[in-house]
C-alpha cells in the first residue's frame, strides 16, 4: 500500500515549509495545510497538529509541536524517536486528550479523539506511571479496567492473564507501594492492556526493566501486532526501537524530520572507507589533502563521501604504490541517522 | 453510564491511609464515653448530679433538657470549629494526590469526561466526612436520648448544617488545590475563610470603625461574597437550643459561593493540559 506520497507531504513537506507564518502561531511560524488525502483508513492519524505551551506569568512560549502530520497503519508497531523535549510525549498526551492541541486533529481507529468514547479501545502506558499506593495489583487492574469501560468479567479474566504473563501473579494482593520500579512498570503495561484495547500507546515501555523483562515486552508487542492491534511506542532507546518497530518517525523540536521503515532510513550509504597500511609519508600526504582518516591497529581508515572521491583516492594511492587492504561501503545505522537528523 | 470507580477509590484511599479510621475512632470514643462512662442523677426532671468515669462533676441546677441541649450545642461548636479544621486537613491531600504526574495521566486517558472525575473525587471526600459527622451526631443523640429520655430533634438536624459547612469549605480546598496542585495551599485558603468568617459576620459592628466608605464597601462585599461558616455553625447551636432561625440568606449565599468554586474548578480542570 502506498502510504509514502501523502505521508511525505504531510510531514512538513515542501508545501508546509513554504507556507506563510500563521498569526495565531507566531512561535511556530507555520500555516496549516488545508487538505489531506489519506488513501486508506489508518489506525492513527495526526493532521497538522500545533501545540504551544504558554506561561502567562513569564509570557514565555514553548512551541512543542509544529505542523505534525503522519499516519500509522493498523496492525503495525510504530516507533516515535526523538531526544528529550522533542514533543513525543506531548503528541501522545494530545492523542489521549490529556492535553489539547492549538490546531489540528488526531484520529484514533478512524474516530476523532474529541469523541472520548474512542478511548475505550485505547491503552496507555505513561512514562512514569504512579498508581494509588493504597491499591493492590489486582485492584489497580480492576479500577483502570472498569474506568476504561470494559465489562467487569472480561477485566477480571484479562487481569489474571496479564498478571500471570508478566510474572506478577504472586504479587496480586500486595499493595503497589511495595513494588519495585520494574514491577511497577510491568503492572503499568498490564493496566494498559487489561481492557483489551485495539490501539496501545507505550511511552518508554522498557524503562526500568531488566533484559528478560525487555525481551518479554518486545514479545508481547509482537504478539499484539500479530493479533491486528496497533502499537505506538515513544522512546529514545534506539536499540529497542530497531528491534521491535515496523516503521519509525524521527522527531526534532516538535517536527517530524524523517520517517519510514528502518531499512528505508538506513539504506542510503554514507560514503566509503579505504583501509591502507600506516606510513608517515602517507599520513603527511593525507593531512596535506585534508582527507579525514583514523589510525586503528597499524592501519589507516580513510573516509571519503562518494564513489567519485573513492575512485580518485584509489588512483592517487596506487600512483604512490600504496597497497589498499580493503574498501568498504559504509551503511548508515539507525544511530547515525538519529544523530544526523535529530541532533 | 455511571462508573463509581473514582468515588469508591476515594473511600478506599481514606480507609487505607487511616483518615476514615481516625475520624471513626474519635467519633466512637465520644459516643462510647457518653454511653458507658456518663451517669446522670435526675430528680423530677432536674439534674442533681453527674459522674463521668466515676468522678463526680459539679453541674448547675439545669433541667435535664437544658443540660442535654447545652451539651449538644457545645459538641456542635466543637465539631463546627476544631472538627471542621481536622476534616479539611484530612481531605486536603485528595486532589493533589490525584493530580500527581503519572497518576492524572492514567485517569484522563479514560473515556470519562473530566468533570465526572473531579466531581467523583469531591463527592467521595464530602461523603467520607458526611458519614463520620452523621455517625457522631446520631450516636451522641441516641445515647443521650436513652440516658436522659430527652430527644432533641434539633441536634440530629444540625448534622446537615455541619456537613454543609464542610462541603462549602471543601469546595474552597478543591478549587485552590486543583489550580495550585498543592494541598497545603487549599487547606490554608479554607482555614483562612473559616477563621475570618466570625470577623466578617460582625461586619455591622466593625464597618462603622472604618474611616473610608470604600473600605466599608469592600468589607460588606466580602461578607456577602464569602461563605458564612461562622453563621452556619452558629445556626447549628440555634437549631439545637430551639431558637428561631434565619437560614435562607446564610445558606443561600454560601451555597452560591460553593457552586462558583465547583464550576470554576470544573472549567479549569476540563481545560487544563496535564
Amino acid at each position: 500500500m502506498d502510504l509514502e506520497a501523502p505521508l511525505d507531504c504531510l510531514s512538513g513537506g515542501a508545501e508546509a515549509r513554504h507556507a506563510k507564518p500563521s498569526r495565531k502561531h507566531s512561535a511556530c511560524r507555520w500555516e496549516i495545510p488545508t487538505r489531506y488525502n489519506f488513501p486508506m483508513p489508518a489506525a492513527f492519524e495526526v493532521r497538522a497538529v500545533f501545540k504551544t505551551f504558554r506561561h502567562w506569568w513569564s509570557r514565555r512560549e514553548v512551541c512543542a509541536l509544529r505542523n505534525v502530520s503522519f499516519a500509522v497503519q493498523p496492525g503495525t508497531i510504530f516507533g516515535l524517536l526523538g531526544p528529550n523535549g522533542a514533543g513525543k510525549t506531548t503528541l501522545v498526551k494530545i492523542a489521549l486528550t490529556i492535553a489539547y492541541p492549538d490546531q489540528g486533529e488526531i484520529r484514533v481507529l478512524g474516530e476523532s479523539v474529541r469523541n472520548r468514547s474512542v478511548l475505550r479501545s485505547v491503552g496507555y502506558l505513561p512514562e512514569n506511571p504512579r498508581f494509588p499506593a493504597h491499591l493492590t495489583a489486582w485492584q489497580v487492574l480492576r479500577l483502570y479496567g472498569s474506568l476504561s469501560g470494559a465489562d467487569t468479567k472480561r477485566v477480571d479474566a484479562n487481569a489474571a492473564n496479564w498478571l500471570e504473563r508478566l510474572d506478577l501473579a504472586g504479587w496480586r494482593d500486595v499493595r503497589v507501594s511495595k513494588f519495585s520500579k520494574g514491577m511497577n512498570e510491568r503492572l503499568a503495561l498490564a493496566q494498559a492492556l487489561v481492557h483489551d484495547p485495539d490501539f496501545i500507546f507505550l511511552d518508554e515501555p522498557t524503562d526500568g526493566l531488566d533484559p528478560p523483562g525487555r525481551r518479554e515486552v518486545r514479545a508481547i508487542c509482537r504478539e499484539l501486532a500479530d493479533q491486528g492491534k496497533t502499537i505506538f511506542i515513544n522512546s529514545h532507546i534506539l536499540a529497542e526501537i530497531e528491534l521491535i518497530c515496523d516503521r519509525i518517525a524521527l522527531m526534532k523540536s516538535g517536527e517530524i524530520v524523517e520517517q519510514g521503515t528502518i531499512v528505508e532510513l538506513t539504506s542510503n550509504q554514507s560514503g566509503y572507507e579505504l583501509v591502507v597500511g600506516v606510513s608517515n609519508e602517507l599520513r603527511n600526504w593525507l593531512h596535506e589533502k585534508m582527507l579525514p582518516f583514523t589510525a586503528v591497529d597499524g592501519h589507516l581508515h580513510i573516509h571519503v563521501p562518494d564513489r567519485t572521491s573513492a575512485n580518485s583516492l584509489i588512483d592517487a594511492l596506487r600512483a604512490k604504490n600504496v597497497e589498499i587492504d580493503s574498501l568498504n561501503v559504509k551503511k548508515r545505522t539507525l544511530e547515525s541517522v538519529f544523530m544526523e537528523k535529530v541532533l | 453510564m455511571f462508573r463509581p470507580g473514582i468515588f469508591l477509590d476515594t473511600f478506599q484511599e481514606s480507609f487505607r491511609n487511616k483518615m476514615f479510621l481516625f475520624f471513626f475512632i474519635v467519633a466512637s470514643l465520644i459516643v462510647g464515653s457518653i454511653g458507658l462512662a456518663l451517669n446522670m442523677d435526675v430528680v423530677n426532671g432536674v439534674m442533681r448530679g453527674m459522674t463521668f468515669f466515676g468522678s463526680e462533676l459539679r453541674v448547675p441546677a439545669f433541667s435535664v433538657k437544658q443540660w442535654v441541649e447545652s451539651f449538644q450545642s457545645g459538641l456542635a461548636m466543637f465539631v463546627g470549629t476544631f472538627g471542621l479544621f481536622l476534616a479539611l486537613m484530612a481531605t486536603s491531600t485528595l486532589f493533589p494526590l490525584m493530580l500527581q504526574k503519572g497518576s492524572i495521566d492514567l485517569l484522563l486517558c479514560r473515556p470519562i469526561p473530566r468533570w465526572r472525575l473531579i466531581t467523583a473525587r469531591f463527592a467521595g471526600g464530602a461523603s467520607i466526612m458526611a458519614f463520620n459527622a452523621a455517625y457522631l451526631f446520631l450516636g451522641v443523640w441516641t445515647v443521650l436520648g436513652l440516658k436522659s429520655s430527652v430527644w432533641n430533634h434539633g441536634f440530629p438536624e444540625s448534622t446537615i448544617l455541619a456537613i454543609f459547612a464542610f462541603v462549602v469549605l471543601f469546595s474552597v480546598v478543591m478549587i485552590v488545590s486543583v489550580t495550585t496542585e498543592s494541598g497545603p495551599a487549599g487547606l490554608l485558603a479554607a482555614t483562612t475563610l473559616l477563621v475570618f468568617s466570625p470577623v466578617l459576620a460582625a461586619h455591622e459592628q466593625i464597618t462603622p470603625a472604618f474611616s473610608s466608605e470604600l473600605y466599608r464597601h469592600i468589607f460588606r462585599t466580602l461578607y456577602w461574597v464569602l461563605p458564612k461558616s461562622a453563621e452556619t455553625i452558629g445556626a447549628m447551636r440555634r437549631l439545637i437550643i430551639e431558637r428561631p432561625l434565619e437560614l435562607n440568606w446564610v445558606v443561600g449565599t454560601s451555597f452560591i459561593f460553593a457552586l462558583v468554586c465547583y464550576i470554576g474548578t470544573v472549567v479549569y480542570f476540563t481545560r487544563k493540559d496535564y
